[in-house]
């Protein structure tokens, strides 16, 4: 078994509920270890640097958050985790928040019964079997919030290398509208591994905005699966903002149940040194007449290597399905690379899909016409790259979140 | 002020500019005219800095700097302006963001504090008054969709904004209707003063009734082969290029 399972085994026995979908997701995690490259959906990422390495789950930890900055700046209802722990929360009553466990039986049916596309990953059955009690946020019929709820996840890894897993569970019913942020805080000097699952239901006219925003300095590695089912007709969208760690895959699903629903997803992944990026997304229409909409955007520099790798399935059921899908990426350096792939699956006849993949340098006509107006090369290609980067920007609806990326983005292309 | 002597440069292993000598006092306006291909956007390219070309010869003095020595920026920092023949467009950067920026970039070259918002928009408005660009315009992504006309119009806008001691205008008249020539010329007339200069490229006395020079040269296979009043332009107008080939005769 390979160190980090060894590793992790402790945590997963100690679990006191869910034990039968625990085992079960534990033992298949057992019998396939951790993914490889000759694993399809690994290709280009590879976990062998984790695997060896002595992760541990530390709990019953507390630390001091001296000045985070999107803390202070971005205006929400936070709930904090520390390595993976519900430490504490601030939220208006409005919204309801608990542990699976404690929740009604109806609902934990309706999570584990979930539609899902991540059962056979690895990472998930991983997070399935070692993580907390699940999260359970719900915002019932017709609620909305004044705020976004930012559901703050700091991993201590000034002692050992932490790993964390965490399970959030999000149900928005019934024509409410809910705004969620994701973020991530490695503090330390050593290697952290955060291991996420969330999963939000969206009922019928509900909406959800997503954001999983991605600035941790540390030596942080990340696997995290997010999937949106739009159980009743619905609208969702989510950006997903990866600016700072060391390896980091992103998976988003969206998946349509009913008729009539939208959902937009967007994400701006900024890499340089060694980073490793990788987005995979998944659009998963099930029913007709539903649109699917993204937008992913990256800018890599140094020898950093970005991935994306876009699904869209378009099931038989799935008539007059809209799926639209664009990456667009720019190399800032020769050593940068970028796998990009769309997989289009579609078995239905009256639809609308497309796709498109742009990798490429930087306008030089355009650094030139810059230029020639005064505005030194590194401005000018800073001009540019946030120019790039704001059509992702703009799609952040709060205006101090997106103040706050977009000062740390321009301090990142200033450098 | 522009001391252009035996200039040459290639692109792409074509010569392309074969020996070219132009001098320009502060206070003058030379109009350059010359058949398609004469490498007049070359020279115009290579004063200002364009790196896609590459200098076999020759030397530009500007105001007593090495102008080939510069980068671009620097040299329209010290005051050289290229409105481009095929200004280039720019999605997500609007013009105002791209001016401030720009504005500011030269002040700081020039030792001077960037100017504060209410100070900058001053500006602003004065010079889109004097090129009658309407703002709206300037909202928008930086040349992004611009009808031809209007490209050019935000060109002459931007060297408003910039007072450049050296303008170079490259077809600036091309694809203007006959109010945005006559409204483009006297943009470039009221900022014309003593201490600067302009060069005019051009196929049509059209502009050189508004934008009336002091000399008309004549660029031909990469080199000023003719130089005259501002009655050559009409001799060119009415008689076209073959009199020039046929003394010029490529050897
Ligand atoms: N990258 C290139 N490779 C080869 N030839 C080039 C390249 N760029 C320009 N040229 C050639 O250089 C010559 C001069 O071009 P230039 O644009 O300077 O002409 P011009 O005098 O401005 O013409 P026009 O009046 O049509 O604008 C042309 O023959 C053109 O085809
Ligand atoms: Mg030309």
């Amino acid at each position: 078994m390979s160190t980090l399972l060894q590793a992790l085994k402790p945590a997963f026995q100690a679990q006191q509920n869910w034990i039968e979908q625990r085992t079960s997701a534990w033992n298949a995690l057992e019998k396939s270890g951790l993914p490889g490259l000759k694993d399809e959906e690994w290709k280009y990422t590879s976990l062998q640097n984790l695997d060896s390495q002595n992760f541990q789950v530390i709990k019953n930890t507390t630390i001091q958050v001296p000045g985070l900055e999107i803390l202070n700046r971005v205006d929400a209802y936070t709930i904090i985790l520390v390595n993976g722990e519900l430490s504490s929360h601030q939220l208006p009553d409005t919204i309801q928040v608990s542990r699976l466990s404690a929740a009604p039986e109806s609902i934990q049916n309706s999570f584990w019964n979930a539609p899902s596309l991540a059962q056979q990953d690895p990472l998930t059955q991983l997070n399935v079997a070692v993580s907390d009690d699940p999260i359970v946020l719900r915002l019932p019929a017709g609620k909305s919030l004044d705020k976004p709820v930012h559901l703050v996840h700091l991993l201590d890894a000034s002692q050992k290398q932490v790993f964390s897993a965490s399970r959030l569970l999000v149900h928005v019913e019934k024509n409410a509208r809910l705004s969620l942020i994701e973020s991530f805080h490695t503090f330390g000097s050593l290697s952290s591994f955060s291991n996420n699952f969330t999963q939000a239901l969206l009922e019928q006219d509900a909406h959800l905005s997503y954001y999983k925003i991605q600035q941790d300095t540390g030596d942080a590695h990340h696997v995290g699966t997010t999937e949106v089912v739009h159980l009743g007709k619905s609208t969702s969208h989510s950006v997903t903002i990866s600016l700072q760690g060391t390896l980091i895959r992103n998976n988003f699903h969206l998946i349509f149940k009913a008729p009539h629903s939208e959902g937009h997803m967007y994400g701006l992944y900024m890499s340089g040194g060694e980073q490793h990026i990788d987005n995979h997304t998944i659009a998963d229409h099930a029913v007709p007449h539903c649109f699917s909409n993204e937008l992913y955007k990256g800018i890599l520099d140094g020898s950093s290597t970005g991935v994306f790798n876009g699904k869209i399935f378009v099931r038989q059921d799935a008539q007059k399905t809209n799926a639209f899908q664009s990456n667009k990426n720019v190399l800032l350096s020769q050593d940068a690379k970028i796998n990009t792939k769309p997989q289009l699956e579609i078995f239905a006849d009256d639809v609308k899909c497309s796709h498109g993949a742009t990798t490429g340098q930087l306008d030089e006509s355009a650094l030139f016409y810059m230029r020639a107006r005064g505005i030194g090369e590194e401005q000018a290609k800073a001009l540019l790259m946030q120019a790039f980067a704001n059509d992702i920007l703009e799609k952040v609806e709060f205006d101090d979140l997106r103040a706050l990326l977009l000062e740390a983005i321009e301090k990142r292309l200033l450098k | 002020m522009l001391k252009i002597n035996n200039l040459q440069a290639s692109v792409d292993g074509k010569q392309i500019l074969k020996g070219l000598h132009l001098e320009v006092k502060a206070g003058e306006v030379h109009a350059i005219m010359g058949p398609n291909g004469a490498g007049k956007s070359t020279l115009a390219s290579v004063l200002a800095g364009r790196e896609d070309y590459e200098i076999t010869g020759g030397s530009v003095d500007f105001l007593g700097k090495e102008l080939l020595e510069l980068s671009p920026e620097d040299r329209a920092r010290e005051g050289v302006f290229l409105a481009f023949q095929y200004p280039v467009e720019i999605p997500g950067v609007s013009t105002i963001n791209f001016m401030k920026t720009a504005v500011n970039e030269v002040r700081k070259y020039r030792g001077l504090d960037p100017l504060d918002a209410p100070s900058f928009l001053r500006l602003m408005k004065e010079k889109m008054e004097l090129v009658e660009i309407d703002q709206s315009l300037l909202k928008r992504s930086l040349n992004e969709g611009f009808s031809g006309g209007e490209k050019k119009r935000n060109e002459i806008f931007q060297m408003a904004m910039l007072e450049p001691k050296l303008a170079v205008l490259d077809e600036t008249d091309s694809g203007l209707d006959i109010d945005a020539l006559r409204i483009v010329a006297n943009g470039v007339n009221k900022l014309k003063t003593s201490e600067n200069a302009v060069i005019v490229v051009t196929h049509y006395q059209r502009l050189l009734d508004y934008i009336v020079p002091d000399f008309v040269h004549v660029l031909y296979n990469g080199r000023i082969v003719k130089t005259g009043p501002k009655e050559l332009a009409l001799e060119l107008e009415e008689k076209g290029y073959d009199w020039i080939k046929a003394e010029n005769v490529t050897v």
